[in-house]
């Protein structure tokens, strides 16, 4: 990558969006206005903001690709590259391969942006494309492979790679093509943990360490908070906040009116303005360290402040269950996917399956369904075996909410995808409510002459939930229910998941996620997965005390649970899993703290 | 003197009905028969990959691989079946060199031969006129199959066919066992001039495996929402199996559905990637891999442009046709 000097130091490179106005339809409220935003190379750059904010756009809009190559119904802007002393060039006026060696992009889904079989080939496609001599075809695959620490992938098939190591190969492939600006739009939302913070480590140091510029679209704040520079809150296509992290999260309810979670300790931080003051703490290091020389050991007390959210009315595992596996194993080509698996989630027990991304967890959903044979073992569900196959029998006991719900939506209309069942003469049982009760459930009654592509990600996931829910089954499997939903939409289909548990009396849940606040605030019990094998099975204030356990497993708790632990003058049993919970602990005066201490002195 | 079974067999009706539905059914039922038991679909799709080995075959520039089949074909289809079972013999001489595994060799077995056999068998009742002289009659209660019978000419004219298909086979199974998929790709994108081509041919090999996951999850999807594609217990009842039926068409537009949206808005993006990545805007790309010419590509390239030679030699001198 070049760039202009002055007295030895690099001069940044600045892209500029203006955007007056950008409209998809005429009739509808422009999708971005009023945008004056610059990023410069050097500069980690967050866009955060709610579904339909208009954040992908603005990405979109940044890598050049409006308004000539995505469709736009008005537009008035420009976007462009200014480098030293050069005049500024239009990004949109460039053909499309002249402005990726400006501005490179990266979109969510790493599937459809690798195109070739094998990871040099794919690194070199755009070099090649551009007639560059052998040598610097050669130099640019490895000197992008080596920034994205992905050298000892090059002869590996991209079929074969995780979806950590194919993004990364993605943004190998975008920096081949020598872009000094990165535009990425939710690169992680597919990721577990581990793979997201490969990535996000891959990003800072290309800002921090190579001069790139990044600009990220995303929604994990609590992960991506300590890399950023500079955090967007957009909404209803503005940028209405434009700060370093540590100003821009506070006060945090303009982030919760517009629908966005604030990082966890934002949240602390501000709660506890004696002890964090006007600034806020990005890291559980750094909040750790504003009680520095005063780790209370009161803090070993049980957080008795009562669970946020739902409590489920279920019983415990041990009776009753629901769901069971027992000594299930599954292999795949020689390699166990699940190994000697034992399970059972009680009635009306809500349980998070949680584990790295290939650990054996949607492995074991699939078991409980039918979806795949064990070799071992066997499951049960709601006292009848699972019969390997027989899965429309097996639906009218337990619905699967696939991660891509559009992968469950078949007809013209909302209403003909509620009457699917009848209209397929599938035989329903005497349970099975009525279609027009179950759309008014979900929230679509008045939508039910829509196609159902025509609805909004969130209402599709609420009718693909409302399609099982006319199966009237007694227990969901949830798989990634929440991947690219933002706080609000999340939030909804839980509260949705609520209002079906008190209509139909029980609901059984498991559900299989990487996102720990949501496992934190809906789940009764969380079991953790790892090569196939369960190694935790407890609450969630007892998995989020077992830190390294956890992190072995490609698990990584809230940061609010992570600190608790960290203050902790000793290893605690439970942690608190909220920023209420804990400030409620730390709340503790006098007599409190000193019964906390007895407490602590008595275990 | 005739003895009393081949009298029955071949001199009355009944007997020569029972010949007849054996010669008519038996072969084109061992064909399938011989492919489920040794090979199977799975069988099919794991053995019919690249086998990881270190041969002079292996060694081979892809390119030449590519090549290979591509005039075996062409010359199968110049020269005469007697010549093309010659060439046949030819290609042989890789196999022994590669020594592939005996399970493989089976399998080669079957899903070549299989099919050959098949041709000379349906030729040889088929393809026959009013005057072949015919090996086994048909009688008058086999006149719905529509042929007269077995005759010599037709058997004659499988085997010319069988020909073209054993040699075929033999040199396209060749690369498909010592070639690695991205070799092939590689291949392909540097041999074909256009482009666009050889985009095709890659993402298609990248994303034929992505298109079957995604076929298997949206049946998942659809079973989940109680629509049932499981083959009847009593399959024999015309009504479950004409229900069977009727599930498995109605299927067809549910399924293509959620996969050709999933297609388009991937291939929408993939584009975007393709054109940001300056896909076709040099005529002529460089290239990132090179390929050492080696002495075995060398010697390979002489074998060929020799038996090439001989080829056109047989072709022009009259002696390849018949």
């Amino acid at each position: 990558m070049s760039a202009d000097r002055i007295a030895g130091q690099p001069v940044p490179a600045v892209l500029r969006a203006r955007v007056e106005e950008l409209c998809y339809h005429p009739d509808r409220p422009p999708a971005l206005r009023s945008i004056d935003l610059a990023v410069r190379t050097g500069e980690m750059v967050v866009v955060a903001g709610p579904s339909g904010s208009g954040k992908s756009t603005l990405a979109l809009a940044l890598a050049g690709l409006i308004p000539h190559r995505v469709g736009v119904a008005a537009w008035a802007g420009e976007v462009t590259w200014e480098q030293g002393g050069a005049a500024p060039v239009d990004l949109t006026a460039l053909p499309l391969h002249q402005a990726a060696q400006h501005v490179g992009i990266v979109f969510q889904n790493p599937e459809y942006q690798l195109i070739q079989y094998q990871v040099d080939a794919e690194v070199a496609f755009g070099p090649e494309n551009l007639a560059l001599p052998h040598d610097e075809v050669v130099a640019r695959v490895w000197e992008s492979l080596a920034k994205v620490g992905a050298e000892g992938l090059a002869h590996e098939a991209i079929s074969g790679l995780s979806g950590g190591q194919k993004q990364r190969v993605a943004i190998a492939a975008a920096l081949a093509m020598s872009a000094p600006m990165l535009v990425l739009d939710e690169p992680t939302s597919d990721l577990d943990p581990v793979g997201t913070d490969e990535v996000l480590a891959v990003l800072h140091r290309l800002a921090h360490e190579e001069g790139h510029g990044v600009v990220l679209v995303e929604h994990k704040l609590d992960e991506v908070a300590p890399y950023a520079d500079r955090v967007l809150l957009v909404q209803d296509g503005q940028v209405v906040i434009d700060g370093h992290p540590r100003d821009a999260f506070v006060p945090t309810s303009r982030w919760r009116a517009a629908g966005v979670r604030p990082p966890e300790l934002a949240a602390l931080s501000e709660a506890l303005p004696e002890r964090f003051g006007a600034t806020v703490a990005l890291t559980v290091e750094e909040a750790a360290g504003r009680w520095e020389g005063a780790a209370g050991r009161w803090l070993g007390a049980r957080p008795e402040v009562a669970p946020v959210g739902l409590v489920s009315t279920g019983t415990s595992g041990a009776e009753d269950a629901a769901l069971e596996i027992a000594g299930v194993t599954v292999s795949f080509k020689q390699r166990r996917a699940v190994d000697g698996a034992e399970l059972r989630v009680g009635a009306g027990e809500w349980v998070a399956l949680v584990g790295a991304n290939g650990s054996g967890k949607t492995t074991i959903g699939s078991t409980l369904m039918g979806f795949v044979e064990p070799a071992a073992g066997s499951a049960t569900v709601f006292g009848r075996p699972t019969v390997f196959g027989k899965i429309p029998k097996q639906a009218d006991r337990l619905g699967y909410l696939f991660q891509n719900v559009d992968d469950m939506l078949f007809c013209e209309t909302v209403r003909a995808e509620l009457e699917f069942t009848r209209r397929n003469r599938v035989p329903a049982g005497p349970d099975a409510p009525d279609p027009a009760e179950v759309a008014r459930l979900i929230g679509l009654a008045d939508r039910l002459d829509a196609h159902p592509y025509a609805l909004s990600g969130g209402e599709r996931q609420r009718l693909a939930l409302g399609a099982l829910l006319t199966r009237a089954p007694r227990g969901l499997i949830l798989d990634e229910p929440t991947t690219g939903l933002d706080e609000a939409h999340a939030e909804a289909l839980f509260e949705l998941l609520a209002r079906v548990r008190t209509s139909i009396g029980s609901l059984t849940c498991l559900l299989i996620t990487h996102d720990m606040r949501l496992v934190a605030r809906f789940a009764d019990r969380i079991v953790v997965v790892r090569e196939g094998r369960i190694v935790l099975d407890t609450t969630p204030r007892r998995a989020f005390a077992r830190i390294e356990l956890l992190e072995e497993c490609g698990v990584r708790p809230p940061p609010i649970a992570r600190l608790h632990a960290r203050l902790a003058a000793r290893p605690l049993d439970e942690v608190a899993v909220s920023v209420d919970e804990l400030v409620g602990l730390l709340g503790l005066q006098g007599e409190d703290i000193h019964r906390g201490v007895v407490h602590v002195a008595s275990d | 003197m005739w003895h009393p079974i081949d009298h029955f067999l071949f001199h009355g009706l009944v007997g020569e009905t029972i010949v007849a539905y054996l010669i008519t059914f038996v072969v084109p039922l061992a064909g399938p028969a011989l492919f489920i038991r040794f090979v199977g679909i799975k069988g099919l799709r794991n053995v019919l990959t690249y086998e990881p080995k270190d041969t002079p075959i292996h060694r081979l520039d892809p390119r030449l691989k590519l090549l290979y089949p591509v005039f075996i074909g062409v010359s199968s289809v110049l020269l005469s079946w007697q010549w093309t079972y010659v060439l046949f013999g030819v290609t042989l001489v890789p196999w022994v060199l590669l020594r592939p595994s005996r399970v493989r060799v089976r399998v080669l077995a079957v899903i070549v031969v299989a099919p050959a056999l098949l041709a000379i068998w349906s030729q040889g009742l088929y393809a026959t006129t009013p005057h072949d002289k015919l090996i086994f009659a048909f009688p008058v209660t086999m006149a719905w199959v529509g042929t007269v019978g077995l005759s010599k000419a037709g058997l004659v004219y499988g085997a010319h066919q069988a020909s073209r298909i054993l040699v075929t086979s033999s040199a396209a199974l060749i690369l498909v066992f010592t070639t690695q998929p991205s070799d092939v790709v590689w291949a392909t994108t540097r041999l074909l001039a256009p482009q666009r081509i050889g985009l095709a041919i890659s993402v298609g090999v990248r994303f034929l495996p992505s298109l079957f996951e995604r076929l298997n999850t949206v049946m998942r999807a659809a079973e989940v929402r109680g629509y049932d594609f499981t083959t009847p217990d009593r399959w024999w009842r015309p009504r479950q199996s004409w229900d069977y039926a009727r599930r498995m068409v109605r299927a067809l537009p549910l399924l293509t559905v959620p996969i050709l949206v999933g297609s388009l808005r991937g291939c929408s993006q993939m584009a975007l990637v393709a054109d940001s990545r300056a896909f076709n805007v040099s005529p002529r790309r460089s290239t990132y891999r090179v390929v050492a010419w080696r002495t075995g590509d060398k010697v390979a390239l002489v074998l060929g442009v020799l038996v090439a030679a001989g080829v056109l030699v047989i072709v022009l001198t009259g002696n390849g046709r018949f």
